[in-house]
């Protein structure tokens, strides 16, 4: 089991530290509801971003099948990977056969779930992450705590002292404008003597067979240029059918990331440079799976703008690493319940159903909807914490019988009052722990609306 | 027939679900009609400048007062002729790699997010404007339009191997959401207007 609650605990034993993370998050939130309310016609867009997805997953199969036709005619080398397993043999085999040891990679949360880069360096490929941020936690040797701001977790101070380490910078220097400086020093080396760059893919179009990438600092493109060899992986999900739909998926989503108009950077990749060597890696690992469940398909129309995470309650207050997945927060607990329901039973219950995480979403996933369906799903698989179900169980039992719940209420607002202390406050009461329970009122609701109604 | 092309197909087959027509797009208006103004605020506020053609003579005096002395200056756009450092597609990246300032005509501006439209028939090679250390992006009053939707409408994406739309310097805010200018691309841009 996953333990969320275990590792969001640990998270918030440090009070300042989670506050620091929920307000950053929230500064985020609060620039994109500032970008998205100059957009007269954003709720539009929303609903076209959502339609033109579920028009694409309705015909999924023929747009892959013309957005590969028209990338082989573009000189383009295509590859179709089931799983994690295929696609990362797939790299490499790219990478041996161009005699690559050198590999730059921008930002792909595909490679992360694929696990690609430990599968590299095991097989002899030195593999740098560009992003500052990614390359902060390559360095630290952790997972992304955010699809988006990966490094999110992190303060100044320890990004300085892993730079001190790493790349030599001074002890104790803290300011983001000079380490930005030193890696980009750093990274430039690595960037302009690459033999290979790997990006991630934003959108696929369909109609010319070209794949989209969005950065702001430059380094997808930096990579790309620099190298004889180009490889894109993406989902097969990615897809959209017309150029002109970027029109509505480049406006929202960058709105929706960080409240900018769009990234720095929106690059348009149809066929490699003269004498180089470009390749777009198509995989699937799992995505045919989620599309065959109906309530749960919705899912695959995410295009990873982040919004989800930085509205959450739970996220912001337990951090991406508690969610032990590639892609934490809301979404994630929708995605990764299809990978491996058991390992992750707990993340559909890391939400409180606030559904702020649904009104955010550029492309309207039922996000908050889909969690309570996989309750539903881990319940009736029998995996639901035994001390949640029992809990429910009597619940319901009290709540089938308004009499019962009559007795029980009053039983407990009598406790509440007069019982011991120890009695209230101990390690089986949940509710207890860490707060203090409100004053119990002398009467219940229905005793005072009663009262109220004959007056 | 590559096995795993086909078995993801099938899988799709088997599982999608029943088609439905794409949405229509409906012409969205422009949030201003002052195109060229809107379009110089956004820049300003991503972070980039924007200055008039006639007021920028792209001399070796201005730039020495804008970006600094001895530094290497690339001009590519012909109706600045700037030959003193000559770039081909044969340059070798080392070489590119030492550029201070490039100047690279666009093709067409966006002022909803400040971008500029720059395909490889721009440049002799698609690297420079983001190893360039300082961005210089020319472009015709006529050539700005409101929003992505028209600009997209303008444009055929597939015409170049390589075609991007630039908004602004390169930055990042990974290190706890400061906003630093000159992350991997150029430290700053620079759109001159051609009225
Ligand atoms: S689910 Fe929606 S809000 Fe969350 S990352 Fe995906 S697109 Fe963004």
């Amino acid at each position: 089991m996953n333990q969320h609650a275990t590792k969001a605990k640990a998270f918030i034993q440090d009070e300042a530290r989670t506050n620091w993370h929920d307000e950053a998050l929230w500064f985020i939130r609060a620039k994109r509801d500032q970008a998205t309310a100059l957009v007269a016609e954003w709720e539009a867009l929303r609903e076209l971003a959502s339609g033109i997805k579920d028009h694409v997953l309705g015909n999924l199969d023929q747009y892959l099948e013309q957005f590969s036709e028209r990338a082989i005619a573009n000189g383009v080398q295509v590859h179709w990977a089931r799983d994690a397993r295929e696609h990362n043999q797939i790299v490499l085999g790219i990478l041996q056969q161009t005699n690559a040891t050198r590999l730059v990679k921008s930002k792909s949360m595909l490679t992360e779930e694929c696990g690609l880069s430990d599968y590299l360096v095991e097989n002899g490929v030195s593999v740098v992450d560009t992003d500052l941020g990614e390359r902060i936690i390559q360095l630290r040797e952790e997972p992304p705590s955010h699809i988006v701001l990966p490094a999110i977790h992190l303060k100044k101070e320890e990004v300085g002292e892993l730079f001190h380490e790493h790349l030599g910078t001074p002890a104790g220097l803290s300011d983001p404008t000079q380490l930005t400086e030193a890696a980009r020093h750093h990274l430039r080396d690595h960037l302009v003597g690459c033999d290979a760059a790997l990006t991630g893919v934003n959108f696929a179009i369909a109609e010319t067979g070209g794949v989209v990438v969005c950065t702001n600092e430059g380094n997808a493109d930096m990579g790309v240029h620099s190298a004889p060899v180009q490889i894109h992986c993406m989902g097969i999900e990615k897809i959209i059918p017309r150029a002109q739909d970027l029109g509505i998926f480049i406006r929202v989503l960058a709105r929706s990331a960080t409240g900018q108009p769009s990234t720095v950077y929106t690059a348009h990749h149809h066929r490699p440079r003269p004498g180089t060597q470009m390749h777009i890696v198509i995989v699937d690992n799992g995505r045919t799976e989620q599309l065959g469940r109906p309530d749960f398909r919705n899912s695959l129309k995410c295009i990873r703008c982040g919004a989800c995470m930085n509205t959450c309650p739970i996220y912001r207050r337990s951090g991406g690493h508690s969610y032990g997945t590639t892609v934490p927060g809301p979404i994630g607990s929708i995605l990764t319940p299809g990978f491996d329901l058991k390992q992750h039973a707990d993340l559909p219950f890391a939400s409180t159903l606030c559904g702020s995480c649904s009104d955010v979403c550029p492309v309207k996933i039922n996000i908050h909807e889909q969690l309570y369906q996989w309750r539903q799903a881990v319940v009736e698989a029998g995996l639901a914490d035994p001390a949640k179900v029992q809990t429910l169980n009597l619940s319901g039992a009290i709540l089938a019988k308004p009499w019962w719940y009559r007795i029980t209420g009053r039983l407990a607002r009598l406790a509440l009052r007069w019982a011991p202390r120890w009695l209230v406050y101990n390690r089986w009461n949940t509710w207890g722990q860490d707060r203090e329970l409100p004053p119990a009122p002398r009467e219940s609701f229905q005793d005072w609306y009663r009262k109220k109604h004959k007056a | 027939m590559n096995p795993s092309r086909e078995a993801i197909l099938a899988r799709i087959r088997a599982h999608k679900p029943s088609p439905v027509p794409p949405p229509e797009i409906p012409a969205f208006a422009p949030a201003r009609e002052d195109t060229v103004a809107w379009f110089q605020a956004t820049l300003e506020a991503v972070g980039a400048t924007w200055a008039w053609a006639e007021d920028t003579p792209l001399s070796p005096e201005w730039f020495e007062k804008h970006y600094g002395a001895g530094l290497r200056i690339v001009g590519v756009d012909p109706d600045w002729a700037i030959t003193d450092n000559p770039v081909d597609s044969q340059t070798p990246l080392a070489e590119l790699n030492k550029i201070d300032v490039a100047v690279i005509p666009g093709k067409l501006g966006v002022a909803e997010n400040g971008a500029v439209w720059v395909d490889e028939t721009c440049v002799p090679q698609r690297i420079l404007p983001f190893i360039t250390q300082h961005l210089i992006l020319t472009l015709r009053a006529n050539q700005i339009v409101g929003t992505l939707h028209q600009a997209y409408q303008q444009l055929a994406v597939a015409e170049t191997g390589f075609s991007i739309f630039i908004a602004g310097p390169s930055k990042t805010a990974d290190i706890e959401q400061a906003l630093v200018k000159g992350a991997q691309g150029a430290r700053t841009t620079l759109v001159v207007i051609k009225s």
